[in-house]
């Protein structure tokens, strides 16, 4: 399970503001994500699974420091699903 | 707000060039400076209110395969109904897309396939009847196939534009290509097929 397979993204990042928006072409929607959200969603668009994604999130944030409850990201795959923007998650 | 740092024709971000990976690199740092996997609970994806319709289900679920399995939206007021014809339309070949009355045919192209109405369901969708498509809508109503022809012919064009059918031909095969398929399906049957022709 991962992106829903008619989702089509087109980025816009703004570095100094911290904020990224995108317009799903599909449903003509665009939405403003904080640096986490986009960066999950990017996963996503690359192809990965939710397992992957959580796995890779955890394992490139480790890096730079202690990264919390992984946990949390179910939350937000949820939020993703809701917005058709995600298969709903094997949770 | 400052330039955006990713033009439209740039390499999206699931691409590995180094264009993308510096890009992916620079969300991570921002997400590490801002509390990590804290942000999931501190932040939200806001739904930007930029002039574009919301589009909706009958009963007022967002309009896609995992939307309609969530509550009701309760966003932006700006809404229109996601809507089709039903199967009983399109058992007239007159009413298909792309109907031509002098050689009493219909042609339309998906991806790179083009096909009349005669043609093989499981050429133009990849798998399921060895029928062809006007022979399901006029004989196999029971099937699982007579729906799936139903929402490719409202999305080449059988149904308007004002109908907002979400989905085009490509992406109509791809949804029965897809592990959803059975949710699509039921999608379509239970919200895309309420207009009779």
């Amino acid at each position: 399970m991962g992106l829903n397979p008619v989702v089509c993204l087109n980025w816009c990042h703004f570095e100094g503001e911290n904020a990224s928006v995108v317009f799903e072409e599909t449903s003509g929607q665009t939405y403003l994500l904080d640096p986490l959200r986009a960066l999950v969603l990017t996963f996503f668009e690359s192809g990965m699974t939710h397992a992957e994604v959580k796995a890779e999130v955890v394992r490139q944030l480790q890096e730079f420091a202690p990264t919390g409850n992984a946990t949390v990201l179910d939350d937000l795959f949820r939020e993703f699903a809701a917005l058709g923007l995600l298969e709903e998650p094997d949770l | 707000m400052t330039e955006p740092t990713t033009l439209k024709n740039e390499p999206p971000l699931a691409t590995n060039t180094p264009a993308s990976l510096a890009r992916r690199s620079m969300l991570l740092k921002s997400v590490a400076k801002g509390g990590g996997l804290l942000a999931v609970t501190a932040g939200s994806t806001q739904v930007l209110a930029t002039g574009s319709l919301t589009v909706l289900t009958h009963d007022g679920k967002r309009c896609s395969i995992s939307g309609m399995q969530s509550g009701a939206y309760s966003g932006p007021q700006t809404t229109v109904t996601c809507q089709g014809y039903s199967p009983g339309k399109y058992k007239k070949i007159e009413n298909w897309p792309n109907y031509n009355w002098s050689t009493k045919s219909a042609w339309n192209t998906v991806g790179a396939l083009r096909f009349n109405q005669n043609e093989k369901f499981k050429v133009v969708f990849g798998g399921g009847s060895d029928r062809g498509l006007l022979y399901i809508m006029q004989n196999m109503s029971d099937s699982d196939e007579f729906h799936w022809i139903t929402a490719l012919l409202n999305a080449l064009g059988g149904a308007p534009a004002n109908f907002y059918f979400p989905f085009n031909g490509a992406e109509v095969v791809q949804l029965y290509k897809s592990s959803r398929s059975a949710d699509a399906l039921k999608f379509f049957k239970d919200y895309m097929e309420k207009h009779t022709g």
